[in-house]
């Protein structure tokens, strides 16, 4: 029996696949991860992109109706190899969210969690863009966070 | 006889010049006042977030503490209106502010004592990996994972904020 991902967890993978889609088709040698300590992996090297699902607000959708509204947080870290890098991949994903993308069910059979199966199912969009700023911590950092942007989304899956 | 292409005239069917200025005078400093509650608002709300990620990272056995994190965070005037969170204050008494909102790999010491003024400063950047402190401890390299605190506040600031406004907007005193 194959085993269906919740919605949630669809929305990260999502947007990892189109990203991922895009990086592909426009740019080379660019890493996606979507954990935080992925990025320092000695295997994994510059520019990493980590996306990661941070927080869920769900409200009711709508006054006497049990169904409710999530809207996720997504924070988008970018590692770059130069200060120039930084700010293209920055521009670049911002120009890529901006119309959304697919909504994918993934699902793996029962025992294969590596091989995963999706179907798409409605699209996700940006409800808010809310920050998109440089990291600095000063001199005193490794190569892998000397230039470093994160930009935060709101994302909402349409119904 | 001249002709207009525009041509101006008040009728009254509304309220007058004064009465309109005396309104939004009067909406202006509503709003003013508003803004501070925001601010007051999502400051609570995001020290409510910082005290939740915490206890769900002792579970998990990171243990931390940001107690002077939240300490730090204070609702200060602005040039017209209301801030949350002064950068030169938190520098000072939680310069670690920003690590714990954006996450970051360097290294640590850790607390062995919190009465000790001098071991306050637990987070010690990137280079340091060979010092040895005057209690012995080594510190050590680590990944400390992100919080986001600021981002999450700001997502739902924005809903606090147009809930606070609507409801001045919405009265109808003219």
């Amino acid at each position: 029996m194959a085993s269906y991902f919740r919605q949630s967890r669809n929305c990260e993978l999502s947007l990892l696949e189109y990203l991922q889609t895009c990086f592909t088709n426009d740019w080379s040698d660019i890493t996606l991860v979507k954990s935080f300590k992925q990025v320092f992996s000695s295997t994994v090297n510059l520019p990493i992109v980590c996306i990661r699902l941070a927080d869920i607000s769900s409200q009711r959708r709508e006054i006497g109706s049990t169904n409710l509204e999530d809207k996720y947080l997504v924070i988008i870290d970018i590692f770059a190899r130069s200060d120039a890098q930084r700010l293209d991949l920055a521009d670049y994903i911002k120009e890529k969210l901006k119309n959304g993308w697919t909504h994918y069910d993934f699902s793996h059979a029962s025992g294969d969690n590596t091989t995963l199966d999706k179907s798409a199912n409605g699209r996700d969009f940006v409800t808010e863009f809310i920050s998109n700023t440089k990291v600095e911590f000063g001199d005193d950092v490794e190569d892998k966070e000397k230039y470093r942007q994160t930009i935060s989304i709101r994302v909402r899956k349409s119904s | 006889m001249a002709r207009n292409f525009l041509s101006l005239k008040f009728v009254k069917s509304g309220p007058t010049p004064e009465q309109l200025e005396k309104f939004l005078n009067q909406q202006f400093r509503e709003l003013s006042f508003k803004t501070k509650s925001v601010a007051k608002n999502i400051r609570s709300a995001m020290v409510g977030y910082i005290a939740a990620q915490v206890s769900a990272r002792n579970v998990t056995g990171n243990r931390v503490s940001t107690g002077n994190l939240i300490k730090s965070i204070q609702v200060h005037k602005t040039v017209g209106g209301y801030a949350v969170g002064d950068v030169q204050y938190m520098n000072k008494e939680a310069p670690y502010w920003a690590v714990v909102n954006w996450g970051h790999r360097g290294y640590t010491i850790p607390a062995i004592s919190r009465k000790d003024k001098s071991k306050k400063l637990r987070f010690v950047g990137a280079q340091d990996g060979n010092l040895v402190y005057p209690f012995q401890t080594k510190a050590r390299q680590q990944v400390i994972a992100p919080m986001n605190y600021i981002e999450w506040a700001a997502s739902i600031g924005s809903r606090f904020f147009k809930d606070e406004m609507l409801s001045v907007l919405r009265k109808k005193n003219i």
